[in-house]
């Protein structure tokens, strides 16, 4: 026995402890085996684990943002970072200063109220956050620690541990596979949680131990892995594993003479000789990597050690929000918030100081002999005193409820987005899914519903066009082949009928051989029985390959299974005999959005040649083609680019099918340059990519394939529509120019009558050249009446635009456009274009797209939609906002986003616009009241004005206030350019608003002041006096709130009447309560005052002359006419409702 | 099986029932005349009410101490150090009864912050006050700053002995009643008013002069029970008191102990909202003839340092309580305004009706009018809310 080996372990290891970001640095690199400096290797894992390294709770995760202990102080901090909360809570302290005219209770309540609901919000929020920690931490997990069996919560797994995973099990680490129930290793996972992509992947163990399946074999198996430090990069894993049998069951207290060659030789470590396999050492990639969050599928079990746990995880790395994207109309709101603390300054100002003067005048005349004063002490007393009561009172002005409202407004906004069943879709079951399985419902979401009012002024709409603006329902139209078309969509299985007649010449059949083997060889497809169904369905991450392999079958060239390294599929021979073939696929070059391409590298069973299929974009394999006449006929070529030409022409999807031989030597120069990038730690992409350009060349054309992927429904109305609301539609496509002209014709981006201008350049110099003459053309255009135009740019000019810094020349050229098409784009220029457009213009843009390559553009744009399409959700997690299909793109702007901003603007108005009025009447007072601060209304209801009196009546207008009916919004474009350009949000409304409270304080305030006259105001001869007062200006501000409110409402539903009766009588009962109780000095004066007449008098002709000027107004503006419309003509186009029926099966 | 989509409700779908009123010419231009129809009446009624009250109201500000001689007004010596001014006046009409009484103050801020709150409710009720039968407990700070004999100013009690020049107040001694509002209680003294000949007069009553709730409030207080010889120097009047009161110069008496159920107290002791107001003296129910009549008024109440005036009125009362046309005068003119409103729509849309429902009424529209101009259109439209509007 070692004993060495028991000692505590003298270097540190990656416990996932506080300390582990400086044990990352401070690894020293000198374990089992040389390294290459340059890796980072910085982070090890031992299985067993060392007895040293046992810890609990290292695979604790807390997604929460606050624990029992920081709730308070995080809270408040997050609270009081606002200016506005800290200005109300000076407002509220302001009162401990005695003689102010406010109670501490009552100034301090409403700030509490609102902080009181901003807590239970969180807490509500966090809490949920909690339970699914909980649940996440506490999940039971086989494991083997020390070659013993047991289960551990999962929080308490450590890296090293071997975690036993059963089908469809979720893990809860990252983990290296060892082993899985298949043979050769083979797991399949789900990452609907990392990405949202439902379509299984394929991951493999480490090869030299994947036949260690069993629980007595598995637990033989030591392991030491270097590998990266923990980072969040979810696609990519470099690392090395070590790795040692032995006879019995590993134990971590023999692993140093396993691992340490020094050791390995003294004689203490004789047991060593119990190694039965290894030492080896074996690369580590993402491919033999599960993630925390996948979920095993299709594989009885598998056997994982653990390299990553809690925090280190790559998923919780990611957790990190993108930066929160703040509409507009709140970055207007916060001025306008500054705008009204420099009206309560300039009203506390002028109070204070003439507070000051006539205390000062009366000081030195020492006259007023009722009040306190004579002593200089007293004109200062009085002076702080009015100065703290005055600035208690003028918080007021702003409303302290709205903040919470406009978040709670925002709330209902997007849940009525998410319940409208016009934006549903009812996705009828997948094909392979059980009989008598239901349509699902996709509804749509709302992320980020900071941004509803925004969609009300979108002026630029950046599209993709995959998935986007098509279905994304890949189905193969047609074969190119030896110059014959084989229409596969027409006549499903004409190639393979073709191949069977035995009528062709020999020359063609071995091309057609070839063509179909590239087919089922060269993708990424995996075949599977689906085990209800019992049908054969092949899943893959991109739908064109799933396509070419299920056209392929049509002609009964089956794929039928797949393994890690080997084909099986079933062909037909030229005389119809079907047979299955089994290939070994010796190197697979994988696809990305760099290459373009994929290609695998077979060794032909029959010839023992090796060969290379090459499948992907034209562009990229024709210039890859051999220059050798012999191999590639220049005809041929001619006849096959003119093929594609004519598909994409037809808004087809085209890619080149290529092949190539390829010698011994270089088949095995590239295999030693391959293998050493696959086991490179650093820039192993990069390398591997330089070992595929080795043989990726040279390659002699076989055919061509068609892909059709069909438009959504009502996708040409849906963009002519938004045209004509005036948004410029630019769609950026990764197709080829003469089919994303096509796709734009189709989708009427190009309408009939428009002028299409091209920037096609090959340089940087003639980019600027050709947009200076498009420039001028277009000038000398603008008076004849044309159509408008439509910009046509490809990847490679718009490249120039970029390098040549002539964005203000595109953009010129841009705004002059009604739509553009950007074709042949990267994703990388995609969010390019939308970053030029935002900043160029500053204009409201709007990206919408449904795949990964589309989340730079979505993050990009101000306001990014995802659509649910097939592609992954990756798209739809990092949008504000995403739906079904494209055509609820005009729903969502022209009725949720108009509907959005109008509620929100006016509720925003309407509580500045009640608060300024409430306010300012005390101000008024002031001069009436010596200035001395004392408030105009008793202090109970200035508490509870705000939160209590008139806070529904604003979530009304948010709630259920709708200006236009979504039928004329979804008919009048010019509604929606109304919408953008400001309607809702201009410094007329502004002045409105300004006008309304000044004009209605001084109509209440010197209404009410005339008609008391004396206060001689009873029929019995009595006299009224303050607190009668203050229920008088009290409960007239309310009505006129009220009724201005009234003639701002268009829309008058149930709950209108109801919130408003409500309001009213709980103004009344509160009214009459504080009374009861004796609170204060009311007691008795409230029910005088409704005795007397002269209240209900003035009642009637206040309300009216305040609402007068408002009411002319509203009847004079325009958008009354629209409505008036809507009732008379608006017949038309209404439509039946859509109805998401009950479905019956 | 069926799915069931949840929440296929109105609400949800944002369809509830509405009722969309729409202001139309139709519809509006009614609605402006009736409100003129409505309120001009209502205003005329209200104006020939409030001019049938019927008010005399002489200000005695300068009665006693003269700056220009008023006519009708004489000033006689007494009670004390203070005159009496004497008044003379006609009434030109029979007033009916009842027939109100008050006297009018004006640039008197009982509304100021400071006044309003400064009285002991508790203290006025006779809650909780004497508790012991011996010493009256503190007021609370409620009636700051003027609870305790020490907030008086120096020497207003010269009963109170002195030590190197300070008076020494027992610790527990009270002001009662307490309070800035008490203390600036109205000191004169209005009397009767008699026909000139003598032969009649016409008494004005105080038992209801104040409101209920006032009367159910205030409360004979029991710190009379304190014995006689400590009640001096335990229970003080308000300063001003030992300076216009004469009965109270000397200090209180378990006798003299000031009650604040008098009515007249009551009606002070609820501060008026505006700086110019009136309180109310007494009620004649009888109806008084038209005729020539005097009365005194005991002038002792300061009011021209801080540059008020002081006057009594005697009124008649309407359903608008005292003379007041404002509210009549409100009725009509926002009436005609109405009317003049309703009239300028009703030209406008003679000569020039809105056709309901066109668009060109939006500030943009005709996507057809050609790339050129529309793409000015829009940049125009563009620059944002500013420039439009």
């Amino acid at each position: 026995m070692d004993t060495d080996g028991i000692k505590p372990d003298p270097t540190p290891q990656p416990v996932p402890q506080k300390q582990k970001k400086k044990l990352k640095f401070k690894l020293p690199k000198r374990r089992g085996f040389r390294s290459n400096e340059n890796e980072d290797v910085g982070w090890e894992v031992f299985t067993p684990v060392p007895p040293s390294q046992h810890t609990t709770k290292a695979n604790y995760i807390r997604t929460t943002k606050y624990t029992v202990v920081t709730f308070i102080p995080l809270f408040l901090y997050s609270q009081f970072r606002r200016f506005y909360n800290i200005y109300f809570l000076l407002g509220a302290l302001s009162v401990l200063y005695g003689s102010s005219s406010l109670s501490p209770m009552s100034q301090i309540s409403p700030l509490l109220m609102v902080l009181f609901f901003a807590a239970l919000k969180d807490l509500i929020e966090d809490y949920a956050r909690y339970r699914s920690d909980c649940e996440a931490n506490e999940k039971l997990t086989s494991v083997i620690r020390d070659g013993v069996a047991m289960e551990v919560k999962a929080q308490d797994l450590m890296n090293g541990d071997l975690v036993h995973v059963k089908k469809n099990e979720k893990l809860s680490v990252d983990a290296i596979i060892i082993s899985s129930s298949f043979e050769d290793g083979t797991c399949f996972v789900e990452t609907a949680e990392l990405d949202g992509e439902t379509n299984l992947k394929r991951r493999s163990a480490i090869p030299a131990l994947s036949h260690y399946q069993a629980f007595e074999d598995v637990i033989r198996v030591n392991l030491h892995i270097q590998c990266e430090s923990p980072n969040e990069n979810l696609l990519s894993y470099e690392g090395r594993a070590k790795y040692i049998v032995s006879a019995g069951r590993a134990r971590a207290d023999r692993r140093r003479s396993f691992f340490e060659p020094s050791k390995h030789e003294t004689p203490e470590s004789r047991d060593a000789d119990d190694i039965v396999d290894g030492p080896g050492v074996v690369p580590l990639s993402m491919s033999n990597m599960i993630l925390r969050g996948c979920v095993l599928r299709n594989t009885d079990h598998a056997w994982v050690t653990v390299v990553y746990t809690g925090a280190d995880t790559k998923i919780i790395r990611n957790l990190k929000k993108p930066p929160q994207k703040e509409s507009r109309l709140m970055k207007w709101l916060n001025w306008l918030v500054m705008g009204i603390f420099i009206y309560n300054a300039i009203l506390l100002f002028v109070s204070c100081t003439l507070e000051y003067l006539q205390y000062k005048v009366q000081f030195e005349r020492s006259t007023q002999w009722y009040l306190p004063g004579g002593t200089s002490e007293a004109l200062v007393t009085n002076f702080i005193g009015a100065l703290f009561s005055y600035f208690g009172t003028y918080t007021y002005v702003i409303p302290i409820s709205l903040f919470v409202m406009v978040e709670m407004d925002r709330l209902v906004q997007g849940l009525y987005m998410v319940w409208d069943t016009k934006m549903s879709l009812l996705r009828p079951p997948a094909l392979d899914a059980p009989p008598g399985e239901a349509p699902t419902l996709v509804q749509m979401r709302a992320n980020n519903t900071n941004l509803n009012e925004d969609l009300a002024a979108v002026e630029y709409i950046f599209s993709d066009k995959t998935g986007t603006l098509t279905q994304n329902e890949m189905r193969l139209s047609q074969w190119y082949l030896n110059g014959e078309i084989y229409p596969d969509m027409e006549r499903p299985g004409s190639f393979g009928e073709a191949y069977r007649s035995g009528r062709l010449p020999e020359a063609t059949m071995r091309r057609m051989t070839l063509f179909y083997r590239v087919m089922v060889l060269c993708h990424g497809v995996i075949p599977s029985i689906n085990e209800v169904s019992g049908r054969l369905i092949y899943e893959s991450q991109s739908p064109d390959e799933t396509a070419l392999v299920e056209a392929i079958a049509n002609s009964k060239f089956v794929l039928t299974k797949r393994s890690k390294s080997n084909v099986t599929f079933t062909a037909p021979d030229a005389s119809g005999n079907v047979q299955t073939h089994v290939f070994e696929v010796l190197h697979s070059l994988e696809f990305n959005s760099d290459r373009k391409r994929m290609s695998v590298i077979v060794k032909d069973p029959e010839t023992g040649k090796y060969h290379l299929y090459c499948k992907g974009a034209d562009n990229i394999i024709l210039e890859r083609l051999s220059k050798d006449e012999a191999q590639n006929p220049r005809h041929e070529i001619d006849a096959a680019i003119k093929a594609l030409y004519e598909f994409s022409v037809i808004g087809l999807r085209t890619l080149c099918i290529s092949y190539r031989e390829l010698d011994e030597e270089l088949y095995h120069d590239f295999k030693d340059a391959y293998e050493a990038a696959e086991t490179a730690l650093v820039d192993r992409e990069l390398k591997m990519a330089a070992a595929c350009e080795k043989v990726e060349h040279d390659l002699t054309l076989i055919g061509c394939t068609a892909i059709e992927d069909r438009l959504q429904d009502e996708v040409p109305e849906t963009i002519d529509f938004l045209m004509r609301c005036g948004i410029k539609v630019w769609l950026l496509t990764g197709d080829k120019q003469e089919t994303a002209i096509n796709i734009g014709q189709s989708s009427k981006l190009i309408q009939p009558g428009m002028i299409v201008v091209k920037l096609n350049s090959k340089t940087v110099p003639e980019c600027g050249t050709i947009l200076d003459d498009i420039l001028r053309q277009m000038e000398a255009n603008a008076g004849r009446a044309t159509k408008g135009y439509t910009l046509v740019v490809d990847g490679l000019s718009l490249g120039h635009v970029f390098a040549g810094n002539h964005q203000q020349k595109m953009i010129a050229v841009g705004v002059q456009c009604h739509s553009v098409i950007c074709c042949r784009v990267t994703p990388l220029q995609k969010s390019m274009v939308v970053n030029m457009v935002k900043d160029g213009l500053k204009k409201m843009t709007l990206a919408i797209g449904d795949g990964a390559n589309d989340v730079s553009m979505i993050m990009s744009a101000h306001v990014g939609v995802g659509i649910m399409g097939r592609e992954g959700t990756q798209a739809v997690r990092s949008s504000d906002f995403a739906f079904a299909e494209f055509r609820f793109l005009k729903r969502l702007l022209v009725v949720h986003g108009r509907w959005s901003f109008m509620r929100l603007s006016e509720l925003i108005f309407y509580s500045f616009y009640k608060n300024l009025a409430f306010i300012t009447i005390q101000f008024w007072f002031g001069f009436y009241s010596a200035w001395s601060g004392q408030l105009i209304y008793e202090e109970f209801f200035m508490t509870w004005f705000n939160v209590f009196f008139t806070a529904l009546p604003p979530l009304l207008i948010g709630v259920f206030e709708q200006d236009v009916s979504d039928t004329t919004a979804e008919n009048i474009p010019e509604l929606y350019h109304q919408s953008r350009v400001g309607q809702y949000w201009n410094w007329r409304l502004f002045a409105g608003v300004m006008f309304d409270a000044v004009w209605h304080s001084l109509a209440v305030f010197y209404g009410i002041y005339l008609a008391f006259g004396d206060g001689d105001i009873d029929t019995k001869g009595r006299v009224i006096g303050y607190w009668v007062g203050t229920f008088f200006f009290a409960n007239i501000v309310v009505l006129v709130v009220f009724a201005r409110l009234c003639l701002l409402t268009y829309h008058w539903v149930w709950a209108t009447w109801a919130v408003l009766l409500f309001s009213l009588a709980v103004t009344a009962v509160a009214t009459i309560v504080i009374e009861a109780i004796g609170y204060g000095s009311v007691v008795g004066t409230y029910t005088e005052a409704y005795s007397l007449p002269v209240f209900w008098l003035s009642l009637p002709v206040i309300v009216a002359a305040c609402v007068l000027p408002a009411f002319a107004w509203i009847y004079d503006s325009d958008i009354v006419i629209e409505r008036s419309q809507e009732n008379r003509k608006m017949k038309i186009n209404a439509g039946p409702d859509i109805e998401l029926v009950e479905v019956e099966q | 099986m069926s799915v069931v989509i949840s929440g296929h409700t109105a609400f949800k779908q944002q369809r509830l029932k509405a009722w969309q009123p729409i202001l139309t010419p139709k519809t509006v231009l009614p609605a402006f005349f009736m409100l003129g129809v409505v309120f001009v009446p209502i205003g005329i009624a209200l104006y020939l009410a409030s001019n049938n009250v019927q008010q005399i109201i002489f200000d005695y500000t300068t009665c006693t101490n003269p700056v220009f001689p008023a006519t009708n007004m004489a000033s006689i010596p007494g009670p004390g150090s203070f005159k009496t001014c004497e008044v003379t006046f006609t009434i030109e009409k029979d007033m009916p009864g009842p027939v109100f009484m008050y006297y009018r103050l004006t640039n008197f801020y009982q509304n100021h912050r400071r006044y309003v709150k400064s009285f002991d409710a508790n203290q006025l009720a006779n809650i909780n006050v004497n508790p012991t039968g011996t010493t009256p407990p503190a007021p609370t700070s409620v009636c700051s700053p003027l609870s305790r004999p020490s907030d008086a100013p120096a020497n207003t009690y010269p009963w109170v002995k002195s030590e190197n020049g300070v008076q020494k107040f027992n610790p527990d001694a009270v002001i009662y009643p307490c309070g800035l509002i008490a203390n600036s209680y109205f000191s004169d003294v209005l009397s009767d008013i008699t026909t000139k000949d003598k032969k009649t007069t016409y008494s004005f009553q105080n038992d209801s002069i104040a409101w209920p709730s006032d009367a159910a409030k205030f409360k004979p207080s029991s710190l009379n029970s304190i014995n006689n010889g400590d009640i001096k120097n335990l229970v003080f009047p308000p300063p001003e008191w030992v300076k216009k009161f004469p009965q109270f110069s000397g200090g209180y008496t378990s006798a003299n102990l000031f009650d604040a159920s008098q009515q007249r107290f009551q009606v002070w002791m609820r501060p008026a909202g505006l700086p110019n107001f009136r309180k109310l003296w007494g009620e004649s129910k009888a109806t008084i003839p038209a005729g020539e009549y005097t009365m005194r008024i005991e002038d002792s109440f300061d009011v021209s340092t801080f540059g008020g005036t002081k006057s009594v009125v005697i009124s008649t009362v309407s359903i608008l309580g005292g003379k007041n046309p404002f509210l009549g005068i409100a009725y009509i003119v926002v009436g005609i305004i109405c009317w003049i409103l309703g009239l300028l729509f009703l030209i406008r849309h003679m000569i020039k009706p809105r056709k309901l429902g066109d668009y060109t009424y939006l500030s943009w529209n005709q996507p057809q009018r050609g790339a050129g101009a529309e793409g000015q259109s829009t940049n125009a439209a563009g620059a944002g809310p500013s420039q439009r509007y």
